[in-house]
């Protein structure tokens, strides 16, 4: 991999910025822009550090699964499965299956939109409770349900008129709502689309929810190849050779890149965490060890 | 137009991941049909905002507009709304003015289409049914909503119906049924449990959608095998699309077994983003470059060759010549002139994968 022009190693501005300070870190971020990618370096990372790591993620636990130890856990949690656990230890339990194939789960989460995604929060606020883990990493899914949930005034409030779920809302919400117990990490590829759509979602966040993003992962960067600008590239320009051409391809994608990762810095007001883009179509544990040493030193993390 | 599914079809289904380019290419698709003379609508359902204003389609609306292009291409674009479309079916379906406006006040329905998962696959459908008997297009291209998996999508008519024809729930409520099967007393605990643990609330919605729903699945299941039967037909075409990282791969073989269980098959497979080929002369001795940019190189044609198999897997569902490798483009997609630069490359440069596109 070609060494980055601009190596600088940023650091967050934010006052005593620390990624794992607190004891759950969410990982959020459009699909397919590296949120497992980035779930996988910080667990790395922390497990590096000494702290005993929990990820919980859905397909992509795949990945943890055969690096489980005393420091790294792994546990799955999915929507519609922890809704069915639910109600089975609520007294439909005898009935449970039948119930939930006769779809009384899909009725119920259509009737209190988010209340899956609610139990999720109130499993994860079970394990921040708990002493089994340092850090909690939740490798959020796609599609964001939850986030819609807290991100709407009127999301949490609604479920939490429902009564008996009250109290379970109550202590999620006064989880989300204290950067000294949960931190949100956005992860972006710093193209058009993701990089609004970020934006999107952090400011309705913060606004909605008062909830300040904790980090910027600016995602899959290119090697700006800077040499290729001005009067000294023009020779390289001419060329074509597919050396030149190359470069002329990446400089131009790169600068892309850089515009939308600026856009984005200046958004969030966050020094972006980059991570640049290996030339592979899947990440095996070496390439993630190789990208937590370029990760690691751009975040604080305490010892 | 070297294209057949541009020829042949009379209706475009793309079929994809998020992320992967999808509404892209269905708007690419639908324009070059149109400058070879068809009369063509896009239906596309949460397209990213430059690509939505690009087609002049920025406002949800549930009628086509038409694109404006420079050359007066029959064109024209939908943004689903799949909150209207599904309130038209209803509308369609009722008995009585009454039962609409029960069905459009329950709170269950107000959250259907959101939150029952293959809801808005099925309206994307249902908007297909509809436009398909226009008589101002002669082809439909539809960009189906970003699947969770492809169930989703070829469930989705099925899956409404069997939440409507829940029968666990309605043989509880429906009053003309109670009347020859009275609520025994195991059925007052168990509604008295959910209420509990959920809310009376619920319960209450649960059984008001289901008795304001009563009478209609026949005229929904209808409509949901006809909408099959358009599928189904010769005239329709899937076009699967994918990136070429490998879990974008792994779905789309997934996607492609699920068509063939559902008797469909895969038409044309459409792989965006690849890394260009720039050539292999990585030895030009008179010139010296600077450090770092022998290695880009490297890394390119890396990565390039890393893409090509995973793509070579794709062919176990398509022969050579259904795949369609599109170079990733060193800029963003946003007009509709880079519309076509990609439209370009889907009919001009048809081939197999190892297609040295040059940027």
């Amino acid at each position: 991999m070609p060494s980055r022009a601009d190596s600088d190693q940023k650091l967050q501005t934010g006052k005593n910025f620390e990624l794992f300070a607190q004891k759950v870190l969410v990982i959020v971020g459009k699909g397919g822009t590296g949120r497992t990618t980035v779930a996988r370096i910080l667990a790395e990372v922390a497990t590096k550090a000494g702290k005993r790591t929990t990820v919980i993620a859905g397909a992509s636990g795949t990945f943890y699964v055969n690096r489980e130890d005393s420091l790294l856990t792994f546990a799955s949690l999915e929507p519609g499965d922890v809704l069915i656990d639910y109600l089975d230890e609520h007294g439909l339990g005898q009935l449970g299956k039948r119930l939930s194939s006769s779809g009384l789960a899909s009725i119920i989460s259509t009737a209190i939109p988010g209340i899956a995604d609610l139990l999720v929060l109130a499993k994860i606020k079970q394990m921040e409770r708990s002493e089994t883990a340092d850090l909690i990493i939740f490798d959020a899914p796609a599609s964001g349900h939850f986030l819609k949930l807290i991100s709407t005034p009127k999301g949490l409030a609604e479920i939490a008129a429902a009564g008996p779920l009250q109290k379970q809302s109550k202590e999620v919400l006064e989880m989300l709502t204290d950067p000294a117990r949960l931190g949100v990490a956005f992860v972006t590829a710093a193209e058009d689309t993701p990089v609004k759509e970020s934006i999107e979602t952090m400011e309705k966040l913060r606004q909605e929810a008062g909830i300040s993003p904790k980090a910027l992962f600016v995602n899959a960067l290119l090697p700006q190849m800077r040499e290729i600008g001005g009067v000294a590239g023009s020779e390289i320009r001419k060329n074509s050779s597919a050396i030149s051409r190359a470069a002329q391809y990446t400089s131009q994608r790169a600068s892309a890149q850089r515009k939308r990762e600026a856009m984005a810095e200046r958004a969030f007001g966050l020094a972006p965490i980059e991570i640049p883009l290996v030339p592979k179509v899947e990440l095996d544990d070496d390439d993630i060890k190789n990208l937590a040493e370029i990760v690691e030193p751009q975040i604080q993390v305490a010892r | 137009m070297s294209l057949n599914v541009l020829e042949s079809s009379k209706v475009i289904v793309c079929l994809g991941t998020g992320g992967v380019g999808k509404t892209t290419a269905a708007a690419a698709l639908g324009y070059m049909a149109a400058k070879a003379g068809r009369h063509v609508c896009v239906v596309t359902i949460d397209p990213a905002k430059r690509l939505a204003d690009a087609m002049g389609i920025a406002e949800i609306a549930n009628t086509p507009k038409k694109i404006q292009t420079s050359s007066e291409l029959d064109l024209w674009a939908v943004m689903l709304d799949p909150n209207s479309t599904f309130d038209e079916l209803v509308q369609k379906f009722a008995t009585s003015e009454k039962q609409v406006e029960k069905i459009f006040h329950n709170s269950i329905y107000q959250n259907l289409t959101e939150n029952l998962s293959g809801t808005q696959e099925y309206m994307a459908m249902e908007k297909l049914h509809e436009l398909a008997s226009d008589p101002r297009f002669d082809l439909l291209v539809v960009d189906t909503p970003p699947a969770r998996n492809a169930i989703d999508f070829l469930n989705a008519p099925n899956r409404l119906i069997g939440f409507l024809e829940n029968r666990f729930f309605r043989l509880l409520i429906s009053p003309s049924q109670s009347v020859f099967r009275p609520v025994t007393f195991a059925t007052r605990m168990l509604l008295r449990t959910i209420s509990k643990v959920v809310s009376a609330q619920v319960v209450s919605d649960a059984v008001e959608f289901f008795q304001a729903f009563e009478g209609m699945e026949a005229g929904f299941k209808a409509r949901a095998s006809e909408v099959q039967n358009l599928l189904s037909q010769d005239s329709t075409s899937f076009v699967l699309v994918t990136g070429t990282h490998k879990d974008t791969v792994d779905e789309a073989i997934y996607f492609a077994s699920k068509l063939d269980e559902f008797k469909l098959q895969v038409n044309l497979i459409i792989s965006n983003r690849i890394t260009p080929y720039f050539g292999d002369d990585f030895d030009t001795e008179q010139v010296l470059y600077p450090a770092g940019f022998r290695e880009n190189l490297e890394y390119l044609t890396k990565l390039r060759s890393a893409e090509l198999v995973q793509l070579s897997r794709l062919s176990v569902i398509a022969s050579g010549d259904s795949h369609i490798v599109v170079p990733l483009l060193p800029h963003d997609i946003g007009s509709l002139s880079e519309i076509q630069e990609i439209g370009e490359v889907l009919v001009n440069s048809r081939s197999t994968y190892d297609n040295s596109v040059s940027p």
